[in-house]
C-alpha cells in the first residue's frame, strides 16, 4: 500500500512468499522496473515481485538502500559535506562487502537486478562472477558454473586452432 | 496488487541466455576474452560470437579504456600491424590484413584507422570487423601540402563515427581549413579556417601540419603538431572552430607530440636529447593560460640507452590516448612509457619507419576474416 511517513512517500514491496516491505519510493525507483510502474501510475497499491524470495528481495533493498541518490534522505552515506570521490570510494568498499555471499546467493542476485532492471546491482553481480572466473582454465570455468562441454573432442580441437594464439 | 509485467525467470540464471550474455559482457576486454569463451560448449560459442553481442562487448569496453593492442608500422614500402601484448592475448598480425589500396594512414581512434589516398580520398577502416567506408576529400585543401586527419567514434551513437580534416587552404595556404563529415548525414560540413604561424626560415612553404605525428583528441578537441614546431593547431568540436596554440620554447629542431598531461590536460612531450619534456597547459583563476614544465625524464636511465651513442637516441614515434602512453623509437628498438607510472617496456625492433599509430581496439571474433576490397562491407551499416 502507498502510504505517507515523515513526509516522504512510501511504497510496498511483496514478495512471494508472502512478506512485504515497506520502502520509500525513491528507494524502489532505483529499479526501472518498479520506476516504470510508478511512472505509468500502476502501483497505487502494493506490487508484487514474482519469483524474487524474500531474502533475495531483502538483499536487493538494501542494495537500492545504499545507492539511491540523497537528499538528505534514509540509510544511504551521502551528505552535502561528502566529496564525490570519497562518497564513490565508501561505495566501493561497501559493494565489495555487500557482494561477499555464497554463488547461489549471487546467481540470485543476478536474475533479480536484471527482472528489476537495477543496472549497478546487474554491473557488480555479473563483474563479480566474471572476476572469479577470468583466470581460470576451461575445466575449472566449466566445472565453476556447472557447464557441460558439448563439443566432440576434435570440434573443440578445430575451435581451439581458428584462434590457436588465444590458447598459448 | 500490480506485478511487473515481465517475462518469468527462468530457473537457473546461466541458462537464460540474456544473463548469461550479461556476465559474459563483462569478460575483461583482452583479445582472448571471446576466443576463450567460445571453447566453452555450443550455447557459449553462440552467444559469443553473435554480431550483436560482439557489437555490445565493442561497445561496453570502449568507454573504459580498451587495451593498446600494437601499433600500425609504415616503413619504405609497406605497412603491418605489430602486436605488443604477450600471449595469449597477442592478435597474429595477419588478424589485421590491410585493404587493398588502402594509401597512408592519417590516424587511429576508437579501433578506426583513417587513410588517405592520391590525396583526394579518405578510408576509414575498421581493422577488427574488417569494414569499410570511402570518402572524398572536399574542396578548399591544398593538395601539395600535408593534410592532417582524425576519426572518431559520434558520441550519439557507436556505429556512426566523424572524421576531422585539416590541412592548408588550397586559396590561400598561410591558412589552416579544417572542415568535419558525419557518417549519420553522409556529407562534410562547412570549412572553417585560421591564419598560420609564419613559416620556419628553413622551409620554402608555408607552415603545415606535421605528418610525423597523427592527431590527439583531448577533452573534445582535436590538436596537431605543426612541422618545424612554431605550434599546435586545435580544433574544437563543440564550436567547430580552428586555432593555433604557441609553444614556450623554440621546438624548431626537435619532434614533439601532443599528449595528455596530468589531470588529463593539454600537453606535449618532446625529446631534445636523452632526456624528455613534459609540459602542460594551464589555465589559472583568471582563465589565463600558459605553458608549465611538468616534469622532466631521463630517457637513457629509464630505458637504458647508451647517452654516448648518437644512434640511440630516441624520438617520439606515437601517443596512445587511452593508455597514455608514448611509443618512443630508438635505433635498439621501440619502447613504450606510461606517462603517469613512467612504467617503460622494450617492444620490438624497427630499423625505419614513417609513422607509426598505436591501435587500442576491443578485440571481437565476430569479423570476417579477411574482409576487404569489394566484398567488403560498409561501415555504417554495422
Amino acid at each position: 500500500m502507498a502510504t505517507r511517513e515523515a513526509g516522504k512517500k512510501m511504497i510496498m514491496l511483496k514478495s512471494p512468499d508472502g512478506m512485504e516491505f515497506e520502502v520509500e519510493e525513491a528507494v524502489a525507483m532505483e529499479s526501472q522496473t518498479i520506476r516504470k510502474m510508478i511512472e505509468d501510475d500502476c502501483a497505487d497499491t502494493a506490487i508484487l515481485i514474482p519469483n524474487i524470495n524474500s531474502k533475495i528481495l531483502s538483499r536487493v533493498i538494501e542494495y537500492c538502500n545504499k545507492h539511491v541518490p540523497t537528499t538528505g534522505a534514509t540509510g544511504a552515506a551521502a551528505s552535502d559535506t561528502v566529496a564525490p570521490a570519497a562518497l564513490a570510494e565508501d561505495l566501493k568498499i561497501w559493494d565489495a562487502e555487500f557482494i561477499k555471499v555464497n554463488r547461489a546467493t549471487r546467481f540470485d542476485l543476478i536474475q533479480a537486478a536484471s527482472y528489476l532492471n537495477i543496472k549497478g546491482l546487474l554491473d557488480l553481480t555479473s563483474q563479480t562472477t566474471i572476476d572469479t572466473i577470468s583466470d581460470n582454465s576451461l575445466e575449472e570455468i566449466r566445472s565453476f558454473l556447472s557447464t557441460k562441454n558439448d563439443y566432440l573432442p576434435e570440434e573443440e580441437q578445430t575451435i581451439r586452432r581458428e584462434n590457436q594464439w588465444a590458447f598459448q | 496488487m500490480s506485478s511487473p509485467r515481465r517475462r518469468p525467470l527462468s530457473p537457473a540464471p546461466l541458462d537464460d541466455d540474456d544473463l548469461l550474455s550479461e556476465i559474459l559482457l563483462r569478460l575483461p576486454a583482452l583479445p582472448s576474452s571471446l576466443p576463450r569463451a567460445s571453447a566453452v560448449c555450443r550455447r557459449w560459442r553462440r552467444l559469443a560470437s553473435d554480431p550483436r553481442f560482439c557489437r555490445r562487448f565493442r561497445a561496453h569496453h570502449r568507454r573504459r579504456n580498451p587495451p593498446l593492442l600494437g601499433c600500425f608500422v609504415q616503413d619504405i614500402d609497406s605497412i603491418h600491424f605489430q602486436p605488443i601484448l604477450e600471449a595469449p592475448n597477442r592478435v597474429p598480425q595477419a588478424r589485421f590484413a590491410f585493404p587493398i589500396h588502402a594509401g597512408d594512414p592519417l590516424g587511429c581512434r576508437h579501433g578506426l584507422v583513417l587513410f588517405l589516398r592520391n590525396a583526394d580520398q579518405l578510408l576509414v577502416w575498421d581493422p577488427i570487423t574488417g569494414d569499410q567506408h570511402r570518402l572524398d576529400v572536399p574542396p578548399g585543401f591544398d593538395e601539395d601540402d600535408s593534410v592532417g586527419g582524425a576519426v572518431l567514434r559520434s558520441a550519439a551513437g557507436h556505429f556512426q563515427f566523424q572524421v576531422v580534416l585539416v590541412g592548408n587552404s588550397e586559396i590561400e595556404p598561410t591558412r589552416a581549413v579544417a572542415c568535419v563529415y558525419s557518417s549519420a548525414t553522409g556529407e562534410w560540413g562547412d570549412l572553417v579556417s585560421t591564419p598560420l604561424p609564419p613559416k620556419a626560415s628553413m622551409s620554402y612553404r608555408s607552415t603545415s601540419i606535421s605528418m610525423n605525428h597523427p592527431c590527439v583528441l583531448i577533452e573534445g578537441s582535436c590538436y596537431w603538431s605543426l612541422a618545424h614546431g612554431p605550434g599546435i593547431l586545435a580544433f574544437d568540436l563543440d564550436s567547430q572552430s580552428l586555432s593555433v596554440i604557441h609553444l614556450p620554447v623554440d621546438l624548431a629542431h626537435y619532434d614533439f607530440s601532443v599528449v595528455r598531461a596530468e589531470g588529463g590536460r593539454l600537453g606535449f612531450f618532446v625529446v631534445p636529447g636523452f632526456s624528455a619534456q613534459l609540459w602542460k597547459w594551464n589555465r589559472d583563476c583568471d582563465g589565463a593560460a600558459s605553458w608549465v614544465l611538468e616534469r622532466s625524464i631521463e630517457l637513457d636511465k629509464l630505458l637504458t640507452l647508451n647517452p654516448d651513442d648518437e644512434r640511440e637516441r630516441p624520438t617520439v614515434a606515437g601517443f596512445a590516448e587511452e593508455s597514455n602512453v608514448v611509443l618512443l623509437w630508438s635505433f635498439v628498438g621501440v619502447f613504450t612509457l606510461q606517462l603517469q607510472s613512467l612504467h617503460s617496456r622494450k617492444l620490438f625492433r624497427v630499423k625505419r619507419w614513417f609513422c607509426c599509430l598505436p591501435f587500442e581496439g576491443v578485440y571481437t571474433a565476430d569479423a570476417d576474416i579477411g574482409a576487404g576490397g569489394d566484398g567488403a562491407k560498409l561501415l555504417h551499416n554495422t
